[in-house]
């Protein structure tokens, strides 16, 4: 049992209840995560900031849909995940663009369009966005397989092949950024 | 080459929510925190106990005034005679009629000195 989850039900219970408490302790227990969650899918601080902010202005309403079959962050995790595909879905309608998201981004990124103050954001933006929510919460929250598998409605071999084409790609990256700096 | 995969999450920036995310949403969201409501029935609650307590008081006042006035002032009335009589006995005693016998004496002496200076 988490330690927090007599807080857990608390909140829960303050929420449904309509008070703000309840969505506070939620915030300051998931907000961090979830930001960071949003800003590798999106790579940039204000869309994550938008995403999250509309998640929790929206939460009294949808925290109906909980139903406790799962951990409230794994919940969270997978609301946060999709509302980020949906907005680069709604993005990517609106510029009328055909290509993948990491061919779409990784040219905004490089010319600086988009924020990308890290490495990893660099390396991240080779992938899709899905993959890039995978690879960071495996490796950046240390998710476990099973739990990922109920964020993003996956059974655990496709994830984990997933994972592995992932963290090759990012190795190439890192490889040839190792050897520009060589170079230079 | 794992480890550099490693290190390249665990070196990440990471984001911290900047307080006005909280503020934004806390303004946006339909909820009400809980100590304000706390306060707004505890000042109902207080506003209607203070009010009962001004009323009973008023009240309490208005009665008392009723009925101490008519009982109180023959009392002040009837009073007040006797008052100013003892008033008065208690200025006769302060004259003690020796002391003035002794007043008296000494004036004598007093003349009888003039005259014996007066003479010589």
């Amino acid at each position: 049992m988490r330690p927090w989850i007599g807080a857990e039900m608390k909140s829960l219970e303050e929420l449904r209840a309509g008070r703000l408490e309840g969505l506070q302790w939620i915030y300051e227990t998931f907000a961090e995560r979830l930001l960071n969650q949003c800003y590798r899918i999106l790579l940039s601080r204000e869309q994550a900031e938008d995403v999250v902010q509309d998640l929790f202005v929206r939460l009294p309403e949808i925290i109906g849909e909980f139903r406790g079959e799962s951990a409230l962050g794994t919940w969270l995790y997978r609301v946060a995940h999709n509302m980020c595909l949906n907005r680069l879905q709604q993005a990517k309608n609106r510029a009328k663009l055909e290509w993948e998201n990491a061919e779409e981004l990784a040219p905004r990124a490089r010319g600086g369009s988009v924020e990308l103050t890290d490495l990893l954001a660099k390396a991240l933006a080779g992938l899709d966005a899905e993959t890039r929510s995978l690879l960071w919460l495996k490796e950046g929250e240390g998710i476990p397989l099973k739990e990922l598998s109920a964020i993003l409605k996956l059974p655990e071999g496709t994830l984990k092949s997933r994972l592995s084409r992932a963290r090759d790609k990012v190795k190439e990256y890192l490889e040839q950024e190792a050897k520009v700096e060589k170079r230079s | 080459m794992k480890n550099d995969l490693d290190g390249l999450f665990h070196e990440a920036e990471r984001l911290r929510p900047r307080p006005e995310l909280w503020r934004r949403i806390a303004e946006r969201s339909a909820l009400s925190p809980r100590a304000e409501r706390r306060w707004e029935w505890a000042s109902v609650r207080y506003l209607r106990a203070a009010a009962v307590v001004f009323a009973a008081g008023l009240l309490a006042v208005g009665a008392f005034g009723l009925l101490r006035k008519p009982a109180n002032e023959p009392v002040r009335e009837a009073s007040a005679e006797p008052a100013l009589s003892a008033q008065a006995g208690a200025d006769t005693d302060l004259i003690d009629p020796e002391l003035l016998g002794w007043q008296a004496d000494l004036g004598n002496i007093d003349l009888v000195a003039d005259e014996a200076e007066e003479a010589l």
